[in-house]
């Protein structure tokens, strides 16, 4: 009974220290968090992010794109997106399969760029940002599914 | 207040932001990122959480959901950094001589992470009081007042308070708990 009492006051102490010094999250940081409700979506249409180079380097990464640039997969089912982050950094090159005619829409939290996707499947971003982006592949032909991967830092 | 989130109320999911926006932050810097990687890891993880609120249903397990997807973007940013960087020789030794400083920090920044994730568990009345006293020096009558609560209760309450706190702090620690499920007995409970 004695020692939960101090252990207790220990842990007010802990605490009271934590208010004192804990850093406040700043208030654009804080916006942010506020106006990612207006991205609620239904993940059932959800392409997840299944392999990072970043987290996942087997030399897969080295072995396509030559070293020292990021690979991304997504999948849904039986569709694939791969996103391959080069030049440093400036060039965003992606890859959809199966493949077929249509665009993309790369979102950022804050705006979203559109690229055409021929009919390999392929497209290119030129100078993407770095932060937060989720991409939106929408076939050409009608009924075709909507793709929309995991929202990801690059 | 996840289901009303997921239902479409954005006052429940403003007061998930203000109920968990600290802890990730805390996850983010305890990783060693500035503040605009941690930025970064807060805005994809809020993101995140927006594209699978409906998964999420279970209030229960948004909690620890929001710290491991917190801390694997946190991970994940941390070696995006690394690989812009031409390490060098004099780099790599200067780097050694901080990593003694560094370790004991980083022990103190994951023992603040555990506190802000269990504090961030704890049921809303627990956090108020907790919280108040924490603030100032008011007496008891003062604060009885404030949250409306009888005075002689405040006592008993903090120490209840106290020791759920102290409880979910040791099983995050100890690893005994399932990070999908952490704060499933406190989150709910009014």
């Amino acid at each position: 009974m004695r020692d939960d009492g101090y252990e207790l006051e220990a842990l007010d102490r802990e605490l009271r220290e934590l208010f004192a010094r804990v850093e406040p999250v700043p208030a654009h940081v804080m916006d942010q968090a506020y106006s990612a409700f207006a991205w609620r979506g239904v993940a059932a249409s959800l392409a997840g992010l299944e392999y990072d180079s970043i987290i996942d380097d087997d030399g897969l990464a080295r072995l396509r794109t030559g070293g020292g640039e990021r690979l991304l997969r997504f999948r849904s089912g039986g569709s694939m997106v791969e996103v391959s982050i080069v030049d440093e950094g400036h060039r965003l090159v992606g890859q959809i399969t199966p493949p077929e005619y249509g665009r993309v829409e790369m979102r950022r939290p804050d705006q979203v760029r559109e690229a055409l996707v021929d009919e390999a499947g392929r497209f290119l971003v030129d100078d993407p940002a770095p932060g937060a982006m989720s991409l939106r592949c929408l076939p050409a032909a009608p009924g075709g599914a909507v793709l929309e991967t995991e929202w990801v830092t690059i | 207040m996840v289901r009303a989130a997921a239902d479409g109320s954005e006052a429940a999911w403003a007061a998930l932001v203000d109920r968990f926006a600290g802890v990730i932050w805390a996850v983010a810097r305890a990783q060693g990122l500035d503040p605009s990687d941690a930025a970064d890891v807060s805005q994809t993880t809020w993101l995140r959480f927006a594209e699978h609120i409906d998964q999420l249903r279970e209030a229960e397990r948004a909690a620890g959901w929001l710290v491991t997807t917190a801390r694997r973007e946190a991970v994940r940013i941390s070696r995006l950094g690394a690989r812009h960087l031409l390490v060098d020789p004099w780099t790599e030794l200067a780097r050694r001589d901080e990593e003694v400083e560094i370790d004991e920090a980083l022990l103190d920044q994951e023992r603040s992470v555990v506190l802000q994730q269990s504090f961030a568990a704890l049921p809303d009345r627990c956090r108020r009081l907790l919280q108040a006293l924490a603030a100032e020096d008011a007496s008891y009558a003062d604060l009885g007042q404030r949250l409306d609560m009888p005075v002689g209760s405040i006592g008993p309450t903090r120490a209840r308070c106290l020791e759920k706190l102290r409880a979910l702090m040791s099983r995050l620690e100890e690893g005994q708990l399932n990070p999908l499920t952490f704060g499933k007995d406190q989150v709910h409970e009014r």
